[in-house]
């Protein structure tokens, strides 16, 4: 036997041996004998490989016990269904199988974005790759090559940071699955050859022995097989779990990228689709192409190898020529067939086109009666699909015949003539002499007969290997595709994370416009016991993807606001009134001047349009804080009902069914319900600075009043955002904004002053007098509508003149 | 014990007697049980779920049933596709196809014999032999390779000649030469066909697809399979292949009872997915309340718990299919090898039970065995064929459903049955005090006692009534809604009238603008005579020139390179150029009345007062619908809406009135904001007492 072959032949042997102990212990079984227990203890330990199918699976049960959780709770359970823990991790309570199963979620540390800064934030991607200035020479076709490289390099560092984590385990488990699946293929070939050998020679007894073989081979080989499966698809999962806490904690943090992701880069849009079905396009493709390039490769080289043992290295080589040349042969006979497809695409998209040109334009081509002609350009639409379907079925069926023939007929002449090498040629195969040359003739033919299935069984498994490699090359591409938009989504995070705009300007060599996002030069001042701004402009900032320059809104202002003053900001709609209150949240850049105000937890925002999440009805009080949060500062549900009272809405808990009923709640709250809720919230936070955007246009006026009432009993000092001149009463001062001839000036009042009466004064008798002259009017109007013949609506019935 | 082993005797005796009769039965009543589960339909499409991720979410498509309807419609679309029975050529190429299947067919059984033929000279080492068969099988890959592409080529060919006859069929009815817009009522009228355009691309052609295939997938595997079953009872004997069959079959149901709930599986995956994004599309929807409340945490919680219960049902299925996987391939891989090798062993081992072969060399074994195993792995491939092929079949069903009931629609279009929901509620007035409807064709268009209702039921007009000869100009007014359209298209005969008296001019003598030109794609001559086609064109280029040159855009002609340029003109031409275009329609075709509607909105007035002026020159009698004043002087009749089904005709003076519009608009300003100013009085007041 030749040196090269020792350790398959020997890995063999063992194997061989394994099943046959197998048999054994089966007899061993079936005997009930009563010391079969310690033949079996004698068996294990004399043989340790079977601490390694042992131990496979093992490693199964454990991975599934792993992941079922260790915890469960009936779904009904009142308590908090998330708490934060001490290391940052929070702890969840998810619906599984009709209970609560709990997963304890790590939180990304924020060092690791920061660190991450260097992979997705490097514009320059070939230059941080290490390519010179030459970089130009290269294709572009290789640039994107090098992209797509430095892009997944990028993504990776996220799913594998180290060769220690868990996935890094599972991807190595993986690998070596399919190393012993490939190894379990050989076997079967063998075995296959061994048993048509039997077979041909009518031995009964080691037919039935191999068949017995076969199937108890057939177990280790489908576990490996489903195990396979199992760890691709898992592997993906986890890939897809890792990528998914990665960008929720990146996306839903308190810079509020989301907000900013859409408003101000404006680079993503959709970023919903990108974080559901473009994050799992990617882990599976990513996954796939890990086991649809990790198989074949190891199936080629174990093929080879075999066949080059048993067929000699010059019949290898002619059977990786023979497929080389005639795989060039092809390619080059082919037809350009993504070229006719695409015209042919073109040619549908076309016709279907004019089909759509029908339906859109039907009543005009009704009225213009253009059937006859339509169908006249319709049919001739179709007639150029048709011819070009037929050209295309033509040019097939020539390489159609060429490829069957080379394909079907061609490679397996060329199979039986290397599968006949050892048998006409035994010099060439490598052995020094023919090893079934000692047999006598029947012995000879039975032996060839299953050297031969176990050859053609190789062959057939290597052209399908090399074939699938060709295919995976073709998956790359698609890779590469979804590896580009996770990358842009994931850049675009980090680049909101960061503002890390100015740079973007600098190392791009743009001028930067006045009031771009790269030019933001305010100073905010949190932590002050008042709310003040000092020379701030509002400007609507231009997106971050082209840096456009923001739009002026309203002119610097300046203003004082000290707890107990209460502000009323007025002005028609849209000259910039709720822009103010997103620059105080920090939403939209403060281009220039201060910005004083307390900090996050001392001043709350009501926003114009309510929102309610889609949890229960505890938490649209205590939104945002969570259920923990309120058990934890000694809060009951007792003390939200007193909250409920306060706005009227104490009935709500026993409608619902409970504070721990879920439903969609904005369409179960009336427009009235809703804004109180919102109030609720204030009431819940009693924060020193409450700033409410038209919290109060769908409430009647005496609940306008308890609503504003309980707030300023409760402390908060309020500043709102309103067109209704109704709300000045609970306001100490005014800021108006829109005036001028541009809408840009605006002007700060402290209310009721002794000018400010004279005005209204004089106002209140201009509007009197307006009024007086109405009634002169509308006559008129009936006047003039009769001598116009038009009917007094909204009167019915046909008038005939 | 003894007994026992010679009844089993007797029984063996009796049954190797009666051999021939048995396999036959075993046979019959197998193929009768396999027919009657092909065409049952299947209540949950188990073996697709188990396929993976392809299978969709059980409930969303209702199945079409396999029955007589299906072969009804089936049938009457055969009829058109193969329209002359079988003097067509698509019959010629289906009998062709046929003729190559059977071809094909001799040529597989040759191969395998001649497989095992080379294997075993190879065995033997006759080194002449083998050479030769090599050559043999390099020549008999040309017939057999150049039979395989032409059946291919049949097969697509087939479906192009089929979706040519549908589509000719389908478009002849959906625009058809007679007066009844079909194309339009299907869309305004009928609610039954959502997209036309789908069923006239690509589902005609997936249905060709599928029909043409269908026929290929269905008689070769049954075809290979008789064939392969006869040869492999001739080499082992009937009723061996049928009991290892039968073994098979068994092993497949136990599986197929085993697996777990996949299609379930699949639904809950698929709504869990569909919970995390629509949780997600809610973040950024609401995400500048969000920011302002500073409900990041929260919403995190959220969307991690959402996360989380997709992941953990994912693992769990994933647990699921692991065990299934591995019994599956147990099964498949090795148990039905397993049982393939058994079979092929029987005449080997148990020569009395085997066929009428005899096989003593090793050689002949050999030879026999290569052959009989390659007839076995097409045998069961053949049959696993048959078996999916139900999905075929359900498939096609779809697609034939799908245009026998656009052609169904069609049909009762013609005959003037509609179907369309959310009929309104007075749609019970049934205008009995009305005189019963009557159209008739005259000189002048009159309206007598015509209620204006739209296809949805809605009551625009109770009754309306006016008269506009020839050589009058009607200008219509009124708001949005109030039935202007409505009225074109009564009097375009594209709805029919409820009751009343209509008398109109034939189509050809009344001429459509509408707001926005239908501009097809075609050439710039076509496009100024559109309807009329260019075979039947008269008028010379210099006229269509003079035309175009009234209307100041002849330079169009040399600017786009002549008239023959074809293009996109909706895109390459301005909106004003688009209605100068309809207006050179107007002038080509000179009708007696046309019908304005809005059609000089992007024209400057100088091209207006062109238009019309040409139009009264060439005696047009214009309906114009406009809010323009400037063309109230063109016009000496008026009909008003007032938008609440009340209506004025009489008439119009134009210059009285344009002073009165005036007035009534400055007043109408003024009164607009009565309420706003008594508001504010009311506050400012409240504000002066505190």
């Amino acid at each position: 036997m030749p040196v090269q072959s020792t350790l398959a032949w020997g890995f063999n042997a063992q194997l061989q041996g394994i099943l046959k102990q197998l048999v054994y212990i089966l007899r061993l079984y079936t005997s009930r004998r009563d010391d079969y227990r310690s033949k079996l203890l004698k068996l294990l330990r004399n043989n340790p490989s079977y601490l390694l199918i042992g131990g496979l699976v093992g490693v199964t049960f454990v991975a599934q016990s792993r992941s079922r959780g260790k915890l469960f709770r009936p779904l009904d359970s009142d308590a908090p269904r998330s708490r934060k823990l001490k290391n940052g991790a929070r702890e969840l309570w998810v619906p599984y199988k009709n209970k609560l199963a709990r997963v304890i979620v790590p939180k990304t540390p924020e060092e690791l974005f920061d660190a991450h800064q260097r992979l997705f934030l490097n514009i320059d991607n070939e230059a941080g790759y290490g390519l010179g200035s030459e970089k130009a020479i290269l294709s572009r076709r290789r640039n994107q090559q090098m992209r797509f490289f430095w892009q997944f390099r990028a993504l990776f560092s996220i799913l594998l940071p180290s060769v220690f984590s868990p996935i890094a385990a599972l991807m190595a488990l993986h690998m070596g699955l399919l190393t012993f699946r490939t190894y379990l293929s050989l076997k079967v070939a063998n075995l296959d050859g061994h048993i048509v050998r039997h077979l041909i020679a009518a031995n009964g007894k080691e037919f039935t022995q191999s068949i017995i073989e076969w199937l108890l081979l057939a177990i280790p080989a489908s576990y490996t097989n489903a195990m396979i499966r199992y760890l691709e698809a898992k592997i993906s999962l986890e890939f897809r779990t890792k990528l998914i806490r990665y960008i929720h904690d990146l996306y839903i943090g308190p810079r509020m990228e989301y907000y900013k992701l859409t408003n101000l880069d404006g680079a993503i849009e959709g970023a919903d689709h990108y974080i559901t079905s473009d994050l799992i396009n990617f882990c599976d493709s990513a996954a796939s192409l890990y086991s649809n390039l990790g198989k074949p490769t190891i199936d080629l080289i174990f093929f080879a190898y075999q066949l080059s043992h048993n067929l000699g290295s010059v019949a290898l080589l002619g059977i990786f020529a023979n497929y080389g040349i005639t795989a060039w042969l092809l390619k080059r006979a082919a037809p350009a067939f993504g070229r006719l497809a695409a015209k042919e695409a073109a040619f549908e998209g076309e016709y279907r086109a004019s089909q759509q040109r029908i339906i859109t334009n039907s009543e005009e081509i009704a009225f213009y009666d253009g059937a006859p002609i339509e169908r006249q350009s319709l049919t001739q639409s179709y007639k150029k699909l048709r011819d070009h379907i037929a050209r295309v079925l033509r040019v097939t069926a020539v390489y159609n015949v060429l490829e069957d023939y080379v394909l079907k007929y061609s490679w397996s002449a060329s199979g039986f003539l290397f599968a006949s090498v050892p048998v006409f040629l035994p010099s060439w195969t490598g052995d020094s002499f023919d090893r079934h040359a000692t047999l006598s003739a029947p012995n000879r033919e039975r032996s060839r007969m299953g050297d031969f299935i176990t050859n053609k069984r190789l062959m057939l498994s290597m052209a399908d290997a090399g074939g699938r490699i060709m295919y995976s090359i073709k998956d790359l591409t698609q890779l590469a595709g979804y590896t580009g938009r996770l990358y842009d989504l994931v850049a675009a995070l980090h680049r909101v994370r960061a503002n890390a705009y100015h740079r973007l300007a600098i190392e791009e060599d743009i001028e930067y416009e006045e009031y771009s996002l790269a030019d933001v030069r305010g100073e905010y001042h949190l932590g002050c016991d008042e709310f003040s701004l000092h020379q701030a402009p509002v400007i609507v900032p231009g997106l971050g993807r082209d840096l456009s320059a923001g739009e002026p809104l309203i002119d610097p202002i300046t203003f004082k606001i000290q707890q107990g003053e209460h502000l009323l900001i007025t002005g028609a709609n849209g000259v910039g009134k709720s822009s103010i209150a997103r620059m105080a949240a920090r939403m939209w850049p403060l281009y220039r001047g201060i910005l004083c105000r307390p900090t996050a937890k001392k001043i709350r925002f009501l926003p114009q349009r309510p929102y309610f999440s889609c949890s229960t009805l505890r938490d649209q009080i205590i939104y945002p804080a969570t259920h923990s949060e309120m058990l934890k500062a000694g809060i009951t549900d007792e003390d939200l009902m007193d909250i409920l009272r306060q706005v009227k809405l104490d009935y709500l808990p026993e409608r619902e069914g409970g504070f721990n009923a879920v439903k969609e709640w904005k369409d179960v709250f009336s427009g009235g319900e809703k804004q109180r809720m919102l109030f609720t919230r204030l009431l819940f936070a009693k924060p020193q600075f409450a700033v409410i955007d038209e919290g109060t246009s769908a409430v009647s006026q005496d609940v306008e009043g308890l609503l504003y009432e309980a707030c300023k009993r409760n402390g908060i000092t309020l500043i709102t955002i309103s067109h209704r001149i109704s709300l000045l009463r609970y306001h100490t001062a005014t800021l108006t904004v829109g005036l001028g001839a541009e809408g840009t000036q605006w002007q700060f009042e402290h209310n009721q002053t002794d000018q400010a009466r004279v005005t209204t004064e004089k106002t209140i008798s201009q509007l009197r007098e307006k009024i007086a002259k109405y009634p002169a009017l509308r006559k008129r109007r009936q006047e003039i509508l009769q001598m116009l013949g038009v009917p007094a609506r909204p009167e019915t019935g046909a008038v005939k003149s | 014990m003894a007994n026992l082993s010679k009844l089993a005797t007797t029984g063996l005796g009796v049954y190797k007697q009666h051999r021939t009769a048995a396999t036959r039965v075993m046979y019959l009543s197998y193929f009768l049980v396999l027919g009657y589960r092909l065409f049952k339909p299947k209540p949950v499409d188990k073996d697709a779920a188990a396929g993976g991720k392809q299978a969709e979410v059980p409930g969303r498509k209702k199945r079409v049933a396999i029955d007589q309807v299906f072969f009804n419609n089936l049938l009457r679309i055969l009829k058109i596709i193969i329209p002359d029975g079988i003097r067509s050529r698509e019959f010629m190429l289906l009998c062709l196809e046929t003729v190559f299947l059977v071809l094909r067919s001799a040529i597989s059984l040759y191969v395998a014999y001649l497989d095992g033929k080379l294997v075993s000279h190879l065995v033997k080492g006759e080194g002449t032999q083998f050479m030769k068969s090599v050559l043999l099988w390099l020549l008999v890959g040309f017939p057999a390779s150049f039979t395989n592409s032409i059946l291919s080529y049949l097969r697509r060919k087939l479906s192009l000649r089929f979706r040519s006859r549908l589509n000719g069929y389908m478009l002849k009815e959906y625009l058809p030469d007679s007066n009844i817009p079909i194309y339009y009522l299907l869309q305004n009228m009928d609610d039954r066909i959502k997209n036309a355009d789908q069923v006239m691309t690509s589902d005609i052609a997936r249905f060709s697809a599928s029909l043409s295939n269908l026929y290929s997938n269905l008689a070769k595997p049954i075809l290979d399979m008789f064939l392969y079953t006869w040869q492999l009872s001739k080499g082992i004997g009937g009723d061996n292949v049928f009991f290892i069959g039968l073994a098979i079959q068994m092993s497949a149901a136990m599986l197929r009872l085993s697996a777990p709930p996949f299609g379930e599986f699949v639904a809950k995956e698929a709504n869990l997915q569909g919970d995390f994004r629509a949780k997600h599309t809610r973040l950024i929807e609401y995400s500048e309340e969000i920011a302002l409340y500073g409900g990041n945490e929260a919403e995190k919680d959220i969307l991690d718990t959402a996360y989380f219960a997709l992941s953990k049902h994912v693992n769990r299925v994933l647990r699921h299919r692991l065990i299934y996987n591995f019994s599956e391939d147990f099964v498949i891989k090795y148990y039905w090898g397993a049982l393939g090798l058994v079979l092929c062993s029987i005449p080997v081992f148990f020569k009395d039970l085997a066929g009428q072969s005899v096989i003593s060399t090793v050689s002949q074994r050999t030879s026999f065995f290569v052959t009989n195993r390659r007839f076995l792995v097409s045998g069961s491939d053949a049959f696993g064929r048959i078996t999916s092929s139900y999905k075929e079949i359900s498939q096609l069903a779809g697609y034939t459903s799908r245009v026998s009931t656009f052609m169904n629609v069609m049909d009762d279009v013609k005959r003037g049955k509609f179907e369309k929901s959310f009929m309104a509620s007075d749609s019970e007035d049934d205008f009995s005090d009305l005189p019963p409807p009557t159209v008739r064709l005259g000189h002048d268009i009159i309206f007598d006692n015509v209620p204006i209702v739209s296809p949805i039921g809605d009551v625009l007009i109770r009754q309306l009534c006016f008269q506009v000869k020839q050589g009058q100009h009607l200008l219509i007014v009124g708001p949005n809604g109030c039935g202007k359209s409505s009225l074109f298209r009564i009097l375009g005969g594209l709805w029919q009238i409820r009751a009343g008296l209509l008398v109109r001019p034939p189509a050809s003598d009344i001429f459509y603008i509408p707001q926005r030109p239908y501009m097809s794609k075609s050439t710039l001559r076509q496009l100024v005579i559109y309807p009329t086609t260019e075979d039947n064109n008269t008028v010379s280029d210099a006229e269509l020139r003079e035309i175009l040159d009234i209307l100041e855009i002849g330079e169009l002609v040399d600017h786009f390179g002549g008239w023959n340029t074809v293009k996109e003109w909706r895109e390459e031409l301005s909106m004003g150029v688009q209605q100068r275009i309809a207006a050179a329609r107007l002038f080509y075709h000179k009708p007696k009345f046309a019908i304005l509607d809005e059609c000089t909105s992007s024209v400057t007035l100088d091209t207006e007062t062109v238009i019309y002026t040409h139009a009264k020159e060439l005696g047009i009698s214009l309906l114009t619908v406009s809010h323009r004043a400037s063309l109230w002087k063109y016009h000496n009749l008026i009909l008003h809406f007032d938008g609440y089904g009340g209506y004025v005709f009489t008439d119009l003076d134009a210059d009285e009135r344009l002073k009165l519009e005036e007035e009534k608009l400055a007043i109408d300003y003024e009164l607009r904001h009565e309420e706003e100013t008594i508001e504010k009085l009311r506050i400012l007041e409240q504000a002066a007492k505190a």
